[in-house]
């Protein structure tokens, strides 16, 4: 029961580090908290449910088709309703992504209804024993993309120039310009992934949450992830997600009921009160 | 043809006149400089014709061709590299991710290999941190990596932004003496902005002098040197009798 419980949280702590990280990576290179990151998912799990189930799109061609949209979706609200407020407060900026999250849950109501929909978008579910313990293949499904999501997001940033741009953009704006570095194009591709993160969270929460206009209210969970593991820093958006995670699922089953809601931001809490900064969080070193 | 020319710039931060019509030109391969005390508008200059910041009226010409108004990629790719002040380096990518970024307009992986090998040429220091983090190297190192990062785009002219600035006198010196060597070298055209006035008479060309947004002076650096308005307020040289009142009557006879 107890490994069970730990493999359960570890998928859904993988969701949260998939939301946190969408935070984490638009707030480091815009400084925008982007706090639609969770409707957005939801969109991308109902694009995602839309071309698989009601169009028969075969498999991959329509989780391609679903992550292509996705960027070009985030890429246009960055363009449409954020990009003309540079130069504005950040605070301003931050209540549109909000508004936006609402916009999006409600226009999802109007488009796909306020039903909730099972949508196993592909997955599997069949017992898998393993050690003595009996775990669910989705579950180690969540796991293995998002093991592989975060390989190929460390790759992009860390060996492909225009990952190393992005990265560059977010430690030194004034730098990045004079590089030539397009900055608004750099705006626009973090959005795109973000856009994409979250799409690919919501693909995998689908299974286990069922699909409904209201799911991104998991945003609300990730958020406090992203600030434990230190808001910024991409291993304390996935440590902080995974903690999280485990923590909720262990409390479901341990602790009196309610507890598993509260978790999240009990521990938030005690974490902030011990370490401000975060895990992984490091005291702001800006220059003058 | 000059390789830039700049006729009666203005620029305003909001209502406040920085540049108030200010024209010089560069010719190919030289050195100029621009002295002048803080405020004068000497960065504003540079951020100018990096494309940082939008003048209200005059002109920029780089070979013939208007840039004013031009986004600060665009300029990059047609030959300006710019060093800011104060050592703006990418302080948590390594010194060679740095570099690399520098050359970001060129995607011939042979010439940023190339451009490469001339940087550690003349940073022979650079190559031996390539792997540590910008931040953990010295206000020196950073100046040096600052500068080689912009000469990774093998720009036809660079704008250097007081390189001196907070750095002992003996790296100043070798400093400006790879200044000289990148210029006569790889012929590249410099404009150098100082407060270290000294130095920069002895590494330049040409100079002019900036006053609170006006050209008040421009000549030789052979000539400057000698001039003894030069002399008293930029190089700190004395003479006797009271100096107050002195100040004050040259000080106003320049405008």
């Amino acid at each position: 029961m107890f490994w069970q419980m730990i493999v359960s949280g570890l998928a859904m702590g993988c969701i949260y580090a998939l939301i946190a990280l969408g935070f984490v990576l638009i707030y480091k290179a815009t400084e925008i908290v982007n706090f639609a990151q969770g409707d957005i998912m939801m969109v991308g799990a109902f694009v995602a449910y839309t071309t698989l189930i009601l169009f028969h799109v075969p498999y991959i061609l329509a989780i391609l088709m679903t992550l292509v949209f996705m960027a070009l979706f985030g890429m246009v609200i960055e363009r449409v309703l954020l990009r003309p407020l540079i130069g504005e407060p950040v605070f301003a900026m931050i209540m549109v992504t909000l508004a936006v999250g609402i916009l999006l849950r409600s226009v999802a109501g109007m488009i796909w209804g306020y039903e909730t929909y099972r949508f196993s978008a592909g997955m599997v579910d069949q017992p898998v024993r393993f050690a003595g313990v009996s775990l669910s293949s989705i579950h180690l499904w969540i796991m293995g993309v998002t093991v592989i999501l975060i390989g190929a997001l460390y790759f992009f940033f860390n060996r492909t120039k225009m990952g190393i741009s992005i990265e560059a953009t977010s430690q030194n704006q004034l730098a990045a310009f004079l590089m030539g570095i397009g900055v608004k194009r750099v705006f626009s591709n973090i959005w795109a992934i973000g856009a994409i993160v979250a799409a690919i969270a919501g693909i995998l929460l689908s299974p286990i949450q069922f699909l409904n206009y209201n799911m991104g209210y998991i945003g609300l969970k990730a958020f406090p992830a992203a600030v434990l593991g230190g808001f910024g820093s991409v291993p304390g958006a996935i440590v902080g997600g995974i903690i999280i995670g485990v923590s909720e699922s262990l409390a479901g089953v341990y602790l009196p009921g309610g507890f598993k809601e509260t978790t999240a931001w009990i521990i938030l809490i005690i974490v902030l009160l011990i370490r401000p900064e975060g895990i992984f969080g490091i005291q702001q070193q800006k220059r003058v | 043809m000059a390789l830039l020319e700049v006729r009666n710039l203005e620029v305003s931060y909001g209502p406040v006149n920085v540049l108030k019509g200010i024209s010089f030109t560069i010719e190919k391969g030289q050195i100029i400089t621009i002295l002048g005390a803080n405020g004068a508008g000497k960065t504003t200059t540079l951020r100018t014709i990096s494309g940082l910041v939008e003048p209200e009226k005059g002109n920029i010409i780089l070979e013939g061709q208007e840039i004013k108004g031009f986004e600060p990629d665009r300029i990059v790719r047609l030959g300006i590299s710019h060093v800011p002040e104060g050592r703006e380096v990418f302080p948590d990518l390594s010194v060679y991710k740095n570099l690399l970024m520098g050359a970001f307009i060129n995607s011939d992986a042979r010439v940023v290999a190339e451009n490469l090998e001339m940087v550690y040429h003349y940073f022979p220091l650079l190559r031996d941190r390539s792997s540590q983090h910008a931040y953990t190297l010295s206000g020196g190192e950073q100046q040096m990596l600052v500068i080689g990062r912009a000469l990774m785009s093998k720009p036809k002219l660079l704008l250097l932004d007081e390189p001196s600035l907070g750095l002992s006198p003996k790296l100043i010196k070798t400093i400006f003496g790879i200044v000289r060597r990148i210029n006569e070298e790889e012929s590249t055209t410099i404009l150098l902005v100082e407060q270290n006035a000294r130095m920069a008479l002895e590494v330049a060309q040409h100079g002019y002098i900036l006053e609170v947004g006006r050209m008040v002076m421009d000549d030789t650096t052979e000539r400057l040197k000698q001039n003894e308005d030069v002399q008293e307020f930029y190089l700190g040289m004395q003479e006797h009798g009271i100096r107050g009142t002195r100040r004050w009557k040259k000080k106003k006879m320049w405008r």
